[in-house]
């Protein structure tokens, strides 16, 4: 709870920060509050502190608040070098993002559907704004018009579908609707109807296939550092929130939402795949790439066992570090154009080694070659799965991870290409190397020592 | 502790590279590739060749460490005379494959050799792994580097070939891995270690389904008939090193796999597919040499041989007896010294001739004597002339695979005559006669000779005493013998 106030608060003084001009006092504020909040969190470890039947804050919300917390950390050290030479609105964007967080926090700790609507609600409508918060470009404010659109569409589906429990079970709370579904025999239609309504609802907010449409447009419209934002917290909040509502109530009750679930789980993974090969725009590949990344992480939900939570964690982990490597990349080489073709990362491994590093490390991770911590997630979501004798679906993320080779490895052979002349030495910002270094330093440390992490959030 | 400092020392010889200056890095790597020979030959040494009981009491130098243990995942490794043979292999053509790049400049001479100690690390962990985990992350590292030294320093077309190599062979791994993760779930204890995966005995179907997961990894890497389509652009547009190390040791990855993982685990699915496999193989021999018979270019027709040769070596080894046994482990050896011999004739011929079309080559003999006499015994021993270490070990296959069944031996013994066919024609039609074109060509420079008469000696010295690879792998081919037998047993 400390946490939750912690980051509001830090949110608000942000906003007023930027009211009285105080740019150069924004970073070091936010990261400070940002490091305190990292700590407060970490204090309430094996608390399992149940606010007001509303919010749990058991080890797995502990989890991944906190790896929310560094990713959004990473992001602000990149927007402290994007927006290095901007002058408007950078305290609304960095306050932005904390609310974000906030929401995010909310949606991982729920132990009340009317939390979760209220933690997905913070969160989307501080995205709705940053997806436009290019104000002056086209495709930024079709993204912002699109994601709040589908985004409205999916809190429809979610809210709709929550009515429909608490019409049932004559409760929000988690327990009792966990007690209600296990201990009946005969469930009535409308409960079921009711679940699925609440897993489309999920599928939409995590861009899950058939309702991921639109993922791409609003990926590529978006700030390219708003999307990085989208991919990684977004994401995590929204798995981890969608696990811990399955494996809270809907554990007992599988035959009503597993096959659809584990149809929507390949078709994402083989179309996320698929579609991500046709791209030659690097923040659409990337988008695509999500989308199959999505589908990988619905397998430990799909499998529901005790190593489900570790996997998520960890997977979203090693996904979103080499993810913010990936897109801090992407931002440096295409100087803050909100577009970059896949052949402008042509000759870039002549003069900038240390960056092309980091695409390799980030690129190799999400395409999951050992001994990169992508590898291991992906490892890890695999041995869950066949676990609970997912075989068929894993050999469908098999297919889908070797087609994947194909677009991760684009941007890096294009690196190497010398032909013609090479990219001339970007200029960084110290905080941008050191982002990338972490990244760079993360996804080597937790591919060879997985054992960091690999055993929270705990059982 | 040795074991896992055989690994290492490549490892941290590849990161000190980067603080030489570059024109030192390629002395660098020489110094290190001999230190670490000259570390192999002291291991050899120490290793007792007669020791063997159970599976583990073979391995020596044995290191088990916890390395992710939430998930039964160990730093495993040790050495029987299999895996030392393959370390052998390793350790000392690495210094010769150094060595012929000499005359070469890189560009960016650091990552290349970075990358070549690095594979050599990645090769060495995959032969001495005893954790199946473990075994998987070196098998795909030793993938990293390689592709990218084709995609780097390769000639023509390197993007697109390299691509085909690269998901060609993950696809084999990532069915591997999957094989993998689902024996590790049956395991009592759940452990990667080869010991839990030796004790599981599988039924029939099970195995059946292990047997082509592992199988394909394999076989696309060794390569054997459908799945070689990635190999002779590979070898021939990689850079000559590469294609040495591809070819030299990378696909002995996958037959000493089979040794390792395959026969012990799934003996029943092995004799069943017998017969496929061996069809497979003997397609395989036939239609490779058939296809080099119509080569004219020296590094194609190079590696449409080598896919002949290893065919031969993987039937050897499912007619499941000690003869084909002991011929695989010694022919292993004779074709990665002859395929480094033969790739780096063909990268001395590039350089002086600017070509290795065989028909615009000739007369060769007249101007380099030494040269062309040393590219002979290296023909020789690719064609398996007794005395030379190619004969003992086809001659072994060819008389295993005659005890399994003529017929096949009658298809695969056309090696011999249609090997003999396009590897004298080469020789022939490149060195001998005459060939106005060609006027000048120098004869071995110094460091040539330091890689081609060690070469030479090599082939001459396991023809006539190929003895000592016989007594190294005995134990470990008994073993695998009572293995495979005691599994045979137990399932009837």
């Amino acid at each position: 709870m400390s946490t939750l106030i912690l980051l509001s608060l830090l949110g608000f003084l942000i906003l007023f920060l930027g009211a009285f001009n105080q740019k150069k006092l924004l970073l070091p504020v936010a990261i400070t509050g940002l490091i305190a909040a990292f700590f407060t969190n970490a204090l309430d470890w094996g608390t399992n502190h149940l606010w007001y039947n509303m919010m749990l804050y058991d080890n797995y919300a502990v989890s991944f608040t906190g790896l929310m917390i560094v990713t959004v950390i990473l992001i602000l050290l990149i927007a402290s070098y994007q927006f290095r030479n901007e002058d408007n609105h950078i305290a609304d964007i960095y306050a932005l993002m904390i609310f974000v967080l906030t929401g995010a926090l909310v949606m991982t700790s729920y132990s009340s559907l009317v939390m979760l609507f209220v933690g997905i609600e913070i969160l989307s409508i501080a995205l709705y704004i940053l997806a436009g918060s290019r104000r002056l470009n086209l495709a930024s404010n079709e993204a912002s018009l699109k994601y709040f659109l589908m985004g409205a569409f999916a809190s429809g589906f979610l809210l709709f579908g929550i009515t429909l429990m608490y019409g049932v079970t004559g409760s929000f709370d988690l327990a009792v609707i966990s007690d209600y579904a296990n201990g009946t025999d005969e469930l009535p239609l409308i409960f079921n109807t009711g679940v699925i309504l609440i897993l489309i609802g999920f599928a939409f907010k995590i861009g899950a296939v058939p309702f991921h449409f639109w993922t791409p447009d609003v990926y590529q419209g978006a700030p390219t550092l708003i999307t990085a934002f989208m991919a990684t917290v977004v994401k995590t909040a929204g798995i981890a929130a969608f696990y811990r509502l399955f494996d809270t109530c809907f554990s007992g009750i599988d035959g009503v939402w597993y096959n659809i679930l584990w149809a929507i789980a390949a078709a994402t993974i083989l179309l996320g795949n698929i579609s991500a090969v046709m791209q030659n725009e690097a923040k659409r590949m990337l988008a695509w790439s999500s989308v199959a990344h999505a589908g990988y992480l619905l397998l430990p939900v799909l499998a529901l066992n005790e190593l489900s939570s570790s996997s998520i964690f960890y997977y979203t982990a090693a996904y979103s570090i080499a993810s913010v490597t990936a897109f801090g990349v992407l931002i440096a080489i295409s100087q803050f154009n909100n577009e970059l073709q896949l052949d402008q990362y042509k000759g870039l491994a002549k003069n900038n080694p240390m960056m092309t590093l980091a695409l390799v490390v980030s690129m190799f991770s999400l395409a999951g070659i050992p001994p990169l911590a992508g590898f291991f997630g992906k490892y890890f979501v695999f041995v869950t799965a066949m676990e609970s004798n997912l075989n068929i679906a894993v050999m469908i993320a098999i297919a889908g991870s070797l087609i994947g080779i194909y677009y991760y490895f684009r941007p890096v052979i294009f690196a190497f290409n010398n032909d013609g002349q090479p990219m001339e030495k970007i200029q960084t910002s110290w905080t941008f190397n050191f982002v990338l270094a972490i990244g760079v330093i993360l996804t080597l440390l937790l591919g060879i020592f997985p054992d960091i992490l690999s055993n929270l959030p705990g059982n | 502790m040795i074991t896992a400092a055989l690994i290492a020392f490549p490892f941290l010889a590849a990161l000190l590279l980067f603080l030489l200056p570059a024109n030192m890095a390629k002395k660098g790597a020489i110094v290190a590739t001999l230190l670490q020979a000259a570390f192999t030959a002291y291991v050899v040494f120490l290793f007792d060749i007669n020791e063997h009981k159970s599976l583990l009491s073979n391995e020596q130098f044995i290191l088990a460490e916890n390395w992710i243990s939430s998930m039964g995942i160990r730093f495993f490794v040790g050495l029987d005379g299999l895996s030392m043979l393959m370390v052998i292999l390793t350790n000392f053509l690495l210094p010769f494959i150094v060595l012929t790049t000499w005359n070469k400049e890189f560009r960016n001479p650091r990552l290349f050799y970075f990358l070549m100690l690095m594979m050599q690390s990645a090769l060495v962990g995959v032969f001495v792994s005893l954790d199946a985990f473990l075994y998987y992350i070196f098998w795909e590292l030793a993938l990293i580097p390689i592709y990218f030294i084709v995609l780097i320093w390769g000639g023509e077309n390197r993007v697109k070939i390299t691509f085909k190599f690269f998901i060609y062979t993950l696809l084999g791994s990532l069915l591997m891995l999957a094989a993998i993760i689902w024996l590790y779930l049956q395991t009592s204890d759940r452990s990667f270690g080869i010991d839990a995966f030796y004790a599981l005995r599988l039924d029939p179907t099970a195995q059946r389904w292990i047997f082509w997961a592992f199988f394909l990894a394999y076989a696309i890497k060794i390569p054997l008939l459908p799945f070689h389509s990635w190999q002779p652009d590979t070898y021939t547009t990689a850079p000559n090193a590469g294609s040495m190390l591809l070819s030299g040791i990378m696909l002995k990855m996958g037959i000493y796999s089979i040794f390792r993982w395959i026969l012990p685990i799934t003996p029943m699915a092995v004799s069943s597919y017998t017969d496929v496999v061996l069809i497979m193989c003997v397609a395989g021999i036939i239609y490779a040499s058939w296809i080099a018979i119509g080569q004219t270019e020296l590094k194609r027709l190079f590696a449409w041989s080598s896919i002949a040769h290893v065919g031969l070596i993987t039937a050897g080894i499912f007619t499941l007896s000690r003869t084909g046994f002991q011929g695989a482990m010694i022919q292993m050896i004779a074709h990665g010294v002859n395929v480094v011999g033969l790739f780096f004739v063909a990268e001395i011929i590039q350089q002086r001739a600017g070509t290795t079309e065989i028909n615009r080559l000739g007369g060769i003999r007249q101007l380099a004597p030494v040269f062309a006499s040393c590219f002979m015994v290296i023909t020789f021993a690719s064609v398996a002339l007794p005395l030379t270490n190619g004969f003992i070990g086809e001659f072994l296959l060819l008389s295993s695979l005659y005890d399994y069944s003529y017929i096949f031996a009658a298809f695969a013994g056309l090696t011999i005559i249609m090997g003999a066919v396009y590897m004298l024609r080469a020789y022939k039609t490149s060195m001998l006669g005459e060939n106005p074109a060609i006027t000048a060509f120098a004869d071995l420079t110094t460091s040539e000779r330091l890689v081609l008469f060690p070469i030479v000696g090599l082939i001459i010295f396991f023809g006539l005493f190929p003895q000592f690879i016989f007594n190294l792998t005995d134990e470990s081919v008994k073993y695998l013998l009572t293995e495979i037998s005691n599994h045979m047993v137990a399932n009837l």
